[in-house]
């Protein structure tokens, strides 16, 4: 499994303008990541990503949200799929 | 003439509801789906303060300036204005791929 989940993180780390790339669990815990972030904004990610999830109250939704922070320097796009959560730092 | 608290969100095309909340999550103003919804305003203002914990680009300096949490109907637009948390609800239309 680490070993697909390093391949999938060079991979995006590898496209044009990402300057970072984090793979956390439902609990904050780190998985791995690339580039300059620090280990320590995995805890944040998962949060937000359940916080955004429970913002629709319906519980058919189909996909968990997709959410994108932007800044004036650069942006940070969060996906969950299953119980992982991937954050990609952009820097425009 | 003093400024409406909305700051003109609620004239957003394609949006179904806005709120406009203090920091600490209280509702100034809302209307449309998310009238009087206290419960997302709740949950928005917490978001926001999570948010800001994740620095988006190395710079300090450097703070959000826009939140959309995105599913595949509808949309959540969040912004921080003087400190004041603004929350668009819109329709989400998906832009077809520009073909060449």
């Amino acid at each position: 499994m680490e070993k697909s989940l390093e391949k999938h993180l060079e991979e995006t780390f590898k496209i044009p303008g990402v300057s970072s790339v984090i793979c956390t669990d439902e609990q904050g815990l780190c998985l791995g990541l690339k580039g300059s972030c620090h280990a320590n904004v995995a805890g944040p990610i998962a949060t937000l990503a359940k916080q955004a999830d429970q913002l629709r109250r319906t519980t058919n939704a189909p996909n968990p949200p997709s959410i994108c922070i932007e800044s004036e320097a650069g942006s940070v796009l969060i996906g969950k799929k299953d119980d992982i959560t991937m954050a990609i730092f952009k820097s425009s | 003439m003093s400024q409406l608290p909305t700051q003109g969100i609620e004239k957003i095309p394609d949006s179904t509801g806005y709120l406009v909340l203090t920091q600490d999550g209280a509702v100034i103003s809302s209307g449309g789906d998310l009238e009087n919804d206290e419960e997302t305003a709740n949950k928005i203002s917490r978001l926001v303060h999570t948010a800001t914990g994740i620095p988006v680009t190395t710079d300090r300096r450097d703070s959000f300036k826009r939140i959309s949490i995105i599913w595949d109907d509808f949309m959540y637009v969040i912004s921080v204005s003087s400190q004041k948390i603004f929350v668009a609800k819109r329709k989400y239309i998906p832009q077809d791929p520009v073909v060449t």
